[in-house]
């Protein structure tokens, strides 16, 4: 309830937090890292070292943490062996049998939530269970009918179909369940649909997943915006952000490189770039988000130097350039490295100066 | 849990002293980049290293117009020595920066692959190349000071010993494996003055990272379906399970708790002989989080538990229905002391 409310009022960064974390004064209790900190000072000998971190230890919180391990994974093992099970006799049993078991687990998990509450953790991870399991009530149905639906259609209905949960249980990983429900689908719908029909290029296909991504991105961020608390963590952050801009970079490398001619994945990539250090930096500062963004940026300026070493030196065997342009590449590479770093390291303490 | 002043005086150490170590900690940690920066410098850093070695290889390639034949392994072999010499130079030179550390760590790393790999070609065999890492394994645990460096020296020298068991068909592979997971237990309660915390940790994960290349390796049609036996294995982890136990029996006072701790050690140890293998490896990593309150093994142990059960599907040797009651059995041993524990759960909750 507490790092909700932090959240609530600070999306903050995991990065700032865990930062920040470090340089708080702290209480003399000792960890054990403190533990393997005395050790290698010479404070304490190695034969003592397991007694010292029995005494040091948390007893109540491993007490506790044993109990649920033990629970969480005996629960496990016994679903695991019931799904054996079903998968041993699955030839086997009728099709109305089959309907009946991944229906059943659809209704049982939603009354579930239902009576646990959907403020719950335990609410919001059954509802997840259901949406999971209405994509396999659809491959079940395709199995069966032999619908001869293209698998781009089971996924756009199984996005579909569980938007009202995800809606309902407010649950960021909920949302990213659907979100990868949802690239599937168009993944699939370009490579079966678009692709054949020559309406785009095979590669294209990550160039419309990274402009989608970045529209789930921004949606993340006005949601926020709007007061939708339940996305606010950082962590959802970086999650979308980073496939948005991977998709988006590997297409304008590709383009660099020759690979692949779309001149459009560059400008597509120089944008979403440009727009995530903005935002980042001066809008809703987050250094974590403003990292990953210099990151692509850094190595998208490795691949442009690389093309560049081409185009002038060349990298032909035969006249021995190939060495000159490896010489010059290393050193570029380098020269980019020590700068995203160096500028990553200055940055940091004027977004801790924004943030105090 | 016990603060400062407790510890000092428990252990008989000058409070003062522990004081100073723990501040000059802090100061190095607050001074230090946070590790997605780290991260991605090291990332920056591979790269520069494998141009690198790009480099190396096309130098060897024109300008020396060297075919890949034992000639070619041992001048790579020579190359890789002092390019592994050049990284640790440079990380011995450096001590604050960041990108130096990681660039250091990534030529060093670099340089040992190319001394095994080199040695390799040379004798045309993969033992020799296992066997050449470990003296390197050893150099970079004892004098470099990069625990990247240390789990990437001592983690392909695993990979390789692994490769050489296959290799030499050796019967028990599964059981060597096991003894490596003991040794990292060894080195983790018992550790030297000297961090080897890396190297201990990759020995903990030999068993599982045996039962990965297994499965890998048979997807490319090589034959090593012996690793997936392992009795022997399963055998040393109930006991390692059994031993860890044993400590926190030891230190406990009452009998109640001395009561739980051998009714966990019991669960413990026909699990490991009911699971295979790879589920075995997990649970006394798990074991061995709680007992030293560790929650980066904790972590590692479920993740690994969890890939044991998903590989444990595709296991050929028995049928799905055998698996189901294997599964089931372990489950209903877990709820059953789950359920013992909470009924009888004192006050105090200390384990």
């Amino acid at each position: 309830m507490v790092s909700q409310t932090k959240q609530d009022t600070d999306p903050g960064t995991i990065a700032e937090v865990l930062s920040v974390s470090q340089s708080k004064p702290r209480t003399d209790t000792i960890r054990l890292s403190d533990l393997n900190t005395l050790h290698q000072a010479g404070l304490v000998p190695g034969e003592r070292y397991a007694e010292a971190a029995y005494q040091i230890k948390d007893h109540a919180f491993w007490s506790t943490w044993a109990l649920r391990v033990l629970m969480a994974l005996g629960t496990g093992h016994v679903l695991a062996g019931i799904i054996f099970f079903f998968a041993f006799n699955w030839a086997d049993m009728s099709d109305f049998a089959k309907f009946a078991v991944v229906q059943g687990g659809i209704v049982i998990t939603v009354l579930g939530a239902l009576i646990s509450g959907l403020d719950r953790p335990v609410g919001q991870s059954l509802l997840i269970s259901a949406s999971v399991l209405t994509g396999v009530v659809l491959a079940v149905f395709g199995q069966i009918y032999q619908t001869g639906a293209d698998a781009y259609q089971l996924f756009f209905s199984w996005a579909l179909l569980i938007i009202p949960w995800v809606l309902i249980s407010r649950n960021a990983a909920h949302w990213l369940v659907w979100l990868i429900v949802a690239c599937i689908a168009i993944g699939l719908y370009c490579q079966q649909i678009l692709v054949p029909l020559k309406t785009i290029d095979d590669s294209e296909t990550l160039l419309i997943l990274g402009a989608f991504l970045g529209l789930a991105m921004t949606a993340r961020e006005v949601a926020c915006h709007l007061g939708a608390a339940w996305l606010r963590a950082s962590w959802v952050r970086y999650v979308v952000l980073f496939p948005a801009l991977g998709c988006l970079f590997m297409m304008a490398v590709w383009h660099v490189l020759d690979f692949h001619v779309v001149s459009l994945s560059t400008l597509a990539f120089l944008s979403a770039l440009s727009a995530g250090l903005i935002v980042y930096r001066f809008v809703l500062p987050d250094f974590g988000a403003f990292a990953i963004s210099i990151g692509f940026g850094g190595f998208f300026a490795m691949a442009l130097g690389g093309r560049l070493i081409e185009d002038t030196i060349g990298f032909d065997a035969d006249h021995f350039s190939i060495l000159w342009s490896l010489a010059i590449l290393t050193i570029w590479c380098v020269t980019v490295t020590a700068g995203m770093g160096r500028l990553l390291i200055l940055l940091r303490h004027r977004f801790k100066e924004v943030q105090a | 849990m016990m603060d400062l002043q407790q510890f000092a005086s428990a252990f008989g150490i000058d409070p003062t002293n522990a004081r100073d170590a723990l501040d000059r900690k802090r100061e190095t940690s607050d001074a230090a980049a946070p590790w997605f920066v780290q991260g991605l410098l090291a990332l920056g850093s591979w790269i520069a290293a494998l141009v690198i070695i790009a480099f190396g290889g096309v130098l060897l390639i024109v300008v020396f117009e060297l075919d890949a034949d034992s000639t070619f392994g041992m001048v790579l072999g020579i190359m890789g020595l002092g390019v592994f010499a050049l990284g640790f130079l440079i990380l011995k030179s450096s001590t604050e920066g960041i990108f130096a550390n990681q660039f250091g760590t990534a030529i060093a790393a670099a340089g040992q692959a190319m001394v095994a790999i080199g040695t390799g070609m040379y004798f045309d065999s993969v033992v020799a190349a296992a066997v050449v890492s470990i003296p390197f394994c050893v150099l970079v645990a004892t004098h470099a000071n990069s625990r990247a460096l240390q789990t990437l020296s001592s983690a392909s020298t695993v990979v390789l010993a692994l490769l050489a068991l296959g290799d030499l068909q050796f019967e028990f592979p599964l059981e060597i494996t096991a003894l490596g997971v003991v040794a990292g237990a060894y080195l983790t309660l018992r550790p030297p003055l000297r961090d080897l915390t890396p190297t201990a940790l990759v020995l903990l994960m030999t068993g599982p990272l045996a039962a990965i290349m297994a499965g890998f390796l048979n997807e490319f049609g090589v034959a090593y379906s012996f690793f997936l036996a392992g009795w022997g294995a399963r055998a040393v982890y109930g006991a390692l399970s059994a031993y860890l136990f044993y400590t926190l029996w030891r230190q406990a006072r009452d009998q109640p708790t001395r009561i739980r701790i051998a009714l966990f050690a019991l669960a413990a140890v026909v699990l490991s002989v009911m699971l295979p293998p790879g589920g075995s490896a997990a649970i006394t990593i798990i074991v061995l989080a709680f007992v030293l309150g560790s929650h980066l093994l904790a972590v590692l142990g479920i993740g690994l538990q969890i890939y044991a059960l998903s590989k444990f599907y595709y296991d050929l040797d028995i049928t799905l229905l055998t698996k189901s009651m294997i599964l089931v059995g372990a489950g209903i041993i877990m709820l059953a002391l789950w359920a013992v524990m909470i009924r009888t759960q004192p006050k105090e909750q200390r384990l």
